[in-house]
């Protein structure tokens, strides 16, 4: 157990290799890959999420954070069967088109995996076409837009148009955020739900379960 | 009844935090949304204008017609590219900088921004920044015809000067050399590089603005630092831990120097600083590396309300801005945009100290029609004594 709370530990300090080899550790001693997952490297990031919710630490340690538990997963993927790998849903997130703002949606997904989502991040300067392709092939019940600019979020209601057009509007649930986004504004293009900043987001994500 | 001002003693005035006739007004804007205000103002349009603070904003230097027309105070200048062509996309909307960064043309509706693409230090070692082509402020490019434009503008107008010469910045250049989230990580996990680049980045910025200072600073009232990114909506990026470790040591050199030379060429001249976002916890630190106007005001930014600031440091600084960018001006009525300026003159002009202007560049989504009533308002509710 106490090479558990190490590994949390280093994940939550973004120490990259203590997670790698805590990893392995973990497997060698015979843990559970589900276990090592769960208890270990995102018990870690649960906490630095909890701190970046609460102001009490900055977007460098989460990013540290989140390679950090890459690191580990990535030792750990292979390993997961089927039935480990269950995950709260699938959610595709990305950046709307004529938007490369990264960061923010970034962190969110890192957030969304620490709390058991699988993410399928389609990346920045997304069209409505690539999110819809994506939520098909992956059967997403999910999808989360990002616009930071207020000359970028009428694309947050096209992409809901399109989702519309192609009959997809009552099998996915959208959200959206950004900086000039606001819950009005996800009303009035008819998204299922907004969130002011990622930590909300995973609740809002949460409640469409 | 307080005795009428030239739009440079308004503003001088008001840096001096005194209370001149009427708030001041400046403005900023993107090209896009100044090709259509342009033409809603019934001005010729030109299919390309220079660049206005750096070569990636996307922004102009509004033309002192337009300024004439809607009664504003300041006019902006500033350094040109080394080459002194401004910046040209070939046909795959591509454009590589003065930084040796490559740039792509992204569209969003109305407009585009030239966005960073692969960074060229995103692997770089300490020993690389000695070879990388840096950008050459003393090369005639930057400086072509800027000392008469000024000259000019000096005595043929009588409008307050706002100067930019540094064309990159020290932590925002180093995102787009870098890369965005590497130099995050960076500061905690290669800090002698980050020292490296940031030493590098700031003798940069301390030359073209010595440059520029010593060619024009008598015709100023204020000079701006290369813009620096520092807050989210809701937060600083960095913690201010690792702003005073990794950053503020290079600010205190490059405002430092751009201070002494500026007040030497004239005394009355202030310091402009650029940062967005959430800075609260910084602000005595900018002010002590020599911040003495706040660019922007950013009003629904966490933590910086503007009757807080205003309270807080009010005695000490200035604001630029104010009118938010983000909601009302791109999706308010102009009933929302007037009761804004209304709201944000009473909290931030007692006393002098502010210049009223959009709260960041106005984009080409903001209705032209929001940006007169702006303006308009301002002058109606900006009349010295405010009695809102």
């Amino acid at each position: 157990m106490e090479l558990l709370s190490r590994l949390a530990d280093s994940v939550e300090q973004g120490q990259s290799d203590n997670a790698k080899d805590f990893t392995q550790q973990c497997l060698d001693q015979g843990m559970e890959p589900n276990n090592v997952l769960l208890e270990g490297l995102m018990a870690g990031l649960n906490v630095i999420g909890g701190r970046f919710k609460r102001n009490e630490c900055y977007i460098p340690e989460v990013l540290l954070a989140a390679k950090a538990m890459h690191q580990g997963l990535e030792i750990l993927r292979p390993l997961l069967s089927d039935a480990d790998a269950q995950s709260l849903g699938k959610v595709v997130l990305g950046t709307v088109e004529g938007d490369v703002h990264d960061i923010g949606k970034n962190i969110l997904g890192m957030m969304l995996e620490g709390s058991g989502f699988e993410v399928i991040d389609v990346g920045v300067n997304t069209g409505a076409d690539k999110f819809i392709e994506t939520l098909q092939q992956e059967k997403a019940p999910i999808l989360a837009l990002s616009a930071l600019l207020s000359t970028t979020m009428p694309a947050l209601k096209k992409t809901i148009e399109a989702l519309a057009t192609a009959g997809m509007r009552d099998t996915v649930k959208v959200m959206v955020g950004g900086a000039p986004v606001t819950q009005e504004y996800a009303d009035k293009i008819g998204a299922d739900g907004y969130a002011v900043d990622a930590a909300t987001a995973v609740d809002v994500a949460k409640s469409f379960l | 009844m307080v005795k009428q001002m030239t739009s440079r003693e308004r503003v001088q005035t008001a840096l001096n935090h005194q209370e001149p006739d009427r708030v001041p007004l400046g403005m900023w804007m993107t090209l896009g949304a100044y090709k259509n205000f342009r033409e809603y103002l019934g001005l010729t349009v030109k299919d390309q204008y220079p660049p206005g603070s750096t070569t990636w904003s996307m922004d102009v230097h509004v033309e002192p017609d337009v300024i004439e027309k809607l009664g504003l105070d300041v006019i902006r200048i500033g350094s040109s590219t080394p080459d002194g062509q401004g910046f040209k996309i070939n046909e795959n909307g591509f454009y590589v900088d003065e930084w040796s960064v490559p740039r792509k043309k992204v569209e969003y509706e109305g407009g585009y921004y030239m966005e960073d693409v692969n960074p060229p230090l995103k692997d770089a070692t300490i020993a690389d920044l000695e070879d990388y082509p840096w950008p050459d402020p003393t090369a005639d490019g930057c400086w072509n015809g800027l000392e008469q434009k000024a000259k000019r503008l000096f005595t043929e107008t009588d409008k307050a000067l706002l100067a930019q010469f540094g064309r990159g910045g020290i932590y925002e250049q180093a995102k787009y050399l870098r890369g965005h989230e590497q130099i995050l990580m960076d500061m905690i996990l290669e800090p002698e590089f980050v020292h490296a680049l940031f030493a590098k980045l700031c003798q940069v910025e301390m030359k073209f603005n010595e440059m520029g200072i010593k060619l024009i600073g008598k015709y100023l009232t204020q000079v701006r630092m290369s813009p620096e990114d520092l807050g989210n909506q809701d937060n600083l990026q960095i913690s201010p831990k690792t702003f005073r470790e990794m950053i503020k040591p290079y600010y205190t050199k490059s405002f430092g120097l751009a201070s002494k030379l500026l007040k030497e060429q004239n005394p009355h001249a202030k310091l402009q600083f650029h940062s967005c976002g959430a800075i609260y916890a910084i602000v005595p630190d900018l002010i002590e590396c020599g911040m003495e106007v706040s660019d922007p005001m950013q009003p629904i930014a966490k933590g910086v309300e503007p009757a807080r600031l205003k309270q807080e440091f009010g005695d000490r600084l200035s604001w630029w801005g104010g009118i938010d960018v983000q909601r009302t001006l791109p999706l308010g009525t102009p009933e929302q945009v007037a009761a804004e300026v209304r709201t944000r003159i009473k909290e931030a002009a007692p006393g002098g100290g502010y210049i009223l202007s959009s709260s960041h560049r106005c984009q080409p989504d903001i209705p032209s029609q929001n940006i007169t009533t702006m303006y308009e308002a301002a002058k109606e509710y900006g009349q010295y004594p405010i009695k809102l």
